[in-house]
């Protein structure tokens, strides 16, 4: 009796045996009564009777409400069925877990990172608008007149507001026990409304508050949870930014991460004092703009409109000759195209991954189901249709189905706990990611498209199989759907192994370039002196050089330099003028990054010198001409073919009013200093003593131990300097390419367990394949084909599986290339010696996987075969 | 599955059964005894189809079950025609004789034809 049938109608079986007992009992008696003897009697009704149970079952059958609970016994059948046959279940379950646990990781982190819309209001309305400069085709940020100009003259966004470019907001503010410095948002009076982005508590400022220029400050969750402990009453507290005390008015949520995922806390622009001056200034690029589409404007229809605009002010104003506009939604913006290709390859991978994985279980469920004929043709005997028979194997199928989602809903827990832990920083969104709702469907979801695609299929075959009849075993199918499913796994892993060979080039080059200068053992320390603190120049120069005396004399320490900017996170783009010509802004007058360096940078950066001289002590001297060292790519393309040092260029658009140029003394080696993947920018050199400097230490080994040192010398300079960042340069590059390595890793990871499990896909169908043909086999090599033959017969069919599998997924790999070329360093999406590389391996992987099964069929003794049957 | 002796049309069982029962309740054997006797013992029918039958039948309330004691001492299941059911039963004894009407026409009018 089962418990389901049980819990509901507690004496159905029961009085249904009753009944039954009654009838029999009736008539016993009456062939009694007839005449017939006791025993005879017995036997007669018996006899008639056929079988109770089969009479018990047929009338159970027509209960209602039946299936549900023949379901459920099913369910069990099929649970009792599998641990019979652990190792199937554990691997069937293992394999499908692998599938859905990496996939349903994957679709998590694509729809947190690229499908799920921003978390504002009416997300498809947002737009980022920026400058374009024509000449140059670069993207750029605009100058606040032309800003008010596009606001004013635009009839396609419901409103715009605008915000100081991020390179330009990093702030020093009071810290809990020492200055920070953070990254700020100093935005437009719309900012918060633009984006319908609510408080968490407080408010936003005011439109009055923001012409009034006060100094009120809304915190991020992050600041406010570690500067207030997350209490109401931070609201009216002041924090120390700059020197100047703001009242805090609100605190925005987590999810608020705009214009940048750092942003600590955000200002009305106008705090500036330069402000009032900066509305009308056309020739700047310190402002970024976002806008809100009104309802039922397009994109297209908005860049039509701004286009007439921008046309009209290139009309009006000179400087803007060079200045286009462009909009794009700020979707894009924040989930770059690169991260986006990438997301949606690596979702194909994981997709690749589940399908082999699927052929895989799918081969060991067909592979069972055939073993099984006998025992099925066994129940088709005993009274079982055909439909109960693809009942019981689907409810199996359902058993493994619930096991393997299980685990892999486990299995992506898990995963997603290391992707949190171990993703590149550079990944947008990436604190969003959890195995959320859409996730856990995709997994059960794709468990159970597996299981009917994988158990059905072999389901029917065999039903089918069993009402013909078992002891037939020559008659079988040959497998096509195995052939096709082996088949379908090779290329799947070639595919796979193609782009993880691709992708470990690509990081190879990357990480090969030469950076320019000497990452290992340096260090770099960011420091900001106030001007209030450090009114001029000789007061910088002072702290200079007594941090560079203090730190130098640490043990291990070699030599200190600094510069501007080491790792160019600020935009330090200036115009020059070369001597000799006459390139105005407007048309696309170079841009480069001066910076100014120190006494000894070069040497402790480890930077070569090519050609001519270092700064040295007279170049600092004030007062003195004005001498610039360029970098190799720009040498050579301001003075092509000619030699640089002796050159003389100016900064600004237009030659030095009272002829003084700056001379080119030296020209050192390109820097790689945004990372190891992106191209030297055209950089230049002055000398100078930066107000804000990031310092270059020089040490003998590692460095990291010299950190803390670092900071407590600086800080015992100045106690009121904000607590320095130290980092190792190597570190910072090595973090730079961590998107690469993280792709590469990945990939690596799936094409190991394609590789592996389509091998032993491959292995277990010949392996069966020869279990079930040794019958034919014994026969064969009883007429007389020898080892070789069956050999040959055995491999050729592993060998043809291989290469049909090879050549699908090498068209695979190739049609995919346009997408994976945008995502390769330096390396061909098409490289044919890869191809070719995988294409070999994979066909030895295939040989290999196929030899064991073929050496078993030539063990086959004839005489044996024979008799088994 | 063992099948009745007899080939009985689909459906007709149930109508038999309906009929038997429409004078008064009966347990299962004396259903099966009484199906025996009415039709001279042509139609043989065994507890394998007969239990089912009687089950469907209560299931579709055109039959309504009853323990009762009974002539042997002990309590035994009785069933008994519901309104549904005799209503069920005229319809189909209605439609059964309008088929055999239906078929004995057409018999009878082939068999002219040949003759």
């Amino acid at each position: 009796m089962s418990w389901f049938t049980w819990g509901r109608r507690p004496s159905l079986d029961e009085r249904l045996d009753a009944e039954l007992r009654d009838h029999v009992e009736r008539q016993r008696a009456d062939y009694v009564a007839h005449g017939m003897n006791e025993a005879d009697a017995r036997r007669q009704v018996r006899l008639e009777l056929g079988g109770l149970d089969q009479v018990k079952e047929a009338c159970r059958d027509v209960r209602p409400g039946r299936w549900l609970g023949e379901f459920v016994r099913d369910v069990r059948l099929g649970f009792r069925g599998l641990r019979r046959d652990r190792l199937f279940a554990a691997s069937v379950t293992a394999i499908l877990a692998l599938g859905i646990g990496t996939t349903s990781t994957m679709f998590s982190v694509l729809n947190a990172v690229v499908l799920r819309p921003l978390p504002y209001a009416r997300p498809g309305e947002l737009a980022r608008i920026s400058t374009h400069l024509i000449a140059q085709d670069r993207w750029d940020g605009s100058a606040m007149a032309n800003i008010l100009d596009w606001r004013e003259q635009s009839d396609a966004f419901a409103s715009m507001t605008f915000y100081r470019r991020m390179s330009a907001s990093v702030v020093t503010f009071a810290g809990i026990d020492a200055p920070q410095r953070a990254q700020e948002g100093l935005v437009g009076p719309e900012f918060f409304a633009l984006l319908c982005a609510p408080t968490l508590i407080g408010r936003t400022f005011s439109r009055e508050e923001f012409e009034r220029g006060e100094r009120v400050v809304v915190l991020s969750e992050g600041l406010w949870q570690e500067r207030f402990a997350g209490s109401d009453a931070a609201l009216g507290q002041t924090l120390r930014i700059d020197g100047r005390d703001h009242v805090v008015i609100g605190v925005m949520p987590r999810t608020f991460q705009l214009p940048t995922r750092d942003t600590r806390f955000w200002r009305p622009l106008s705090v500036l004092p330069l402000w009032p001056e900066t509305t009308s200034v056309r020739d700047s690029d310190q402002f970024e703009v976002l806008g809100r589409l009104k309802a039922g404007i397009g994109f297209d229809e908005a860049r039509a409109e701004m286009a007439v605009i921008a046309a009209r002010l290139r009309e009006a104003h000179a400087v803007n000759r060079n200045v286009d506009i462009r909009i794009i939604p700020l979707f894009d913006d924040v989930v770059g195209s690169p991260t986006r290709r990438g997301m949606w390859l690596g979702f194909a991978a994981v997709l690749c991954l589940l399908v082999i994985a699927c052929a895989n279980a799918g081969g060991l469920l067909s592979a069972r189901a055939a073993r099984r004929r006998r025992e099925l043709a066994v129940r088709s005997a005993l009274g079982a249709g055909r439909a109960r028979l693809v009942r019981q194997l689907l409810a199996e199928g359902i058993s493994l189905w619930v096991a393997s989602s299980v685990a892999g809903v486990l299995l992506a827990y898990g995963l997603i706990r290391l992707l949190l832990a171990y993703a590149p920083r550079a990944l947008p969104r990436m604190e969003d990611v959890g195995l959320d709702v859409a996730g856990l469907a995709v997994a059960f979801l794709g468990g159970l498209v597996v299981v009917i695609a994988c158990g059905t299929f072999p389901a029917f075959t065999a039903a089918k199989a069993a009402a013909v009849g078992s002891r037939d075993q020559s008659s079988l199918p040959r497998g096509r759907l195995q052939d096709l499913l082996v088949t379908g796994q090779i290329a799947g892993a070639l595919v796979l192994l193609v782009g993880a060979l691709l992708f470990a080039q690509s990081f190879i080059h990357a990480q090969r370039e030469d950076p320019g200068y000497l990452a290992e053992n340096l260090l770099i320390a960011d420091l900001e002196l106030p001007s209030d603190h450090y009114p001029d120049r000789a007061a910088v120069v002072a702290f200079f050089r007594e941090a560079r005396n203090r730190i130098g004399r640490l043990p291990g320490v070699v030599a200190v330099g600094g510069i501007t900017d080491f790792f160019i996170r600020r935009n330090a783009d200036q115009w020059v003028t070369i001597e000799g010509r006459t390139a105005r802004r407007e048309d696309g007058a170079p841009r480069l990054a001066i910076e100014g360096v120190t006494p000894g940078y070069f040497h402790a950066a480890g930077i070569e010198l090519l050609d001519g001289r270092d700064f040295d002590e007279r170049d600092y001297a004030s007062g003195a001409p004005g001498v610039f060292i360029v970098s190799e790519t720009l040498a050579r393309r301001f003075w092509r073919g000619e030699r640089s040092v002796g050159k003389r260029l100016v900064g600004g658009t237009s030659p030095p009013e009272n002829g003084r140029w700056s001379t080119v003394v030296g020209v050192v080696k390109d820097m790689r200093r945004e990372g190891l993947d992106v191209a030297p920018i055209l950089g230049a050199f002055v000398p100078a003593f930066p107000r804000g400097m990031d310092m270059t230490i020089r040490t003998s080994m590692g460095g990291d131990n010299l950190i803390p040192a670092v900071r407590r010398e600086i800080r015992a300079i100045d106690a009121s300097l904000p607590i320095p960042h130290v980092v190792r340069a190597d570190d910072h590059l090595s973090e730079k390419l961590g998107g690469r390595r993280f792709e590469m890793q990945a990939l690596s990871l799936f094409a190991a367990i394609a590789l592996l499990l389509s091998a032993a896909g491959l292995y277990a169908l010949l392996a069966y394949q020869v279990a079930l043909r040794r019958r034919e086999i014994g026969i064969r090599s009883a007429l007389g084909a020898d080892r070789q033959a069956i050999m040959t017969m055995i491999l050729g069919k592993g060998v043809g599986l291989t290469t049909v599998g090879t050549a699908v997924g090498v068209v695979g790999a190739a049609s995919a290339n346009r997408v994976t070329q945008s995502l390769l360093y330096e390396t061909p999406a098409l490289h044919a010696p890869s191809y070719a590389a995988v294409a070999g391996f994979v066909l030895f992987v295939g040989v290999v996987a196929a030899w064991l099964p073929a050496l078993r069929a030539t063990r086959i003794s004839p005489m044996t075969a024979l008799r088994e049957d | 599955m063992t099948a009745p002796k007899s080939d009985l049309p689909q459906g007709t069982l149930d109508l038999l059964i309906l009929k038997v029962l429409a004078p008064g309740p009966l347990h299962g054997y004396a259903v099966a005894q009484r199906l025996k006797q009415i039709s001279r013992e042509v139609v043989q029918v065994t507890q394998g189809t007969l239990y089912p039958a009687l089950h469907r039948l209560e299931n579709r309330k055109f039959l309504a079950a009853e323990w009762k004691m009974s002539d042997t001492g002990r309590e035994a299941k009785f069933y008994r025609l519901t309104r549904a059911g005799r209503t069920y039963m005229d319809r189909e004894h209605a439609s059964w004789e309008r088929l055999t009407d239906a078929i004995g026409m057409i018999l009878k009018a082939a068999a002219e034809k040949t003759s």
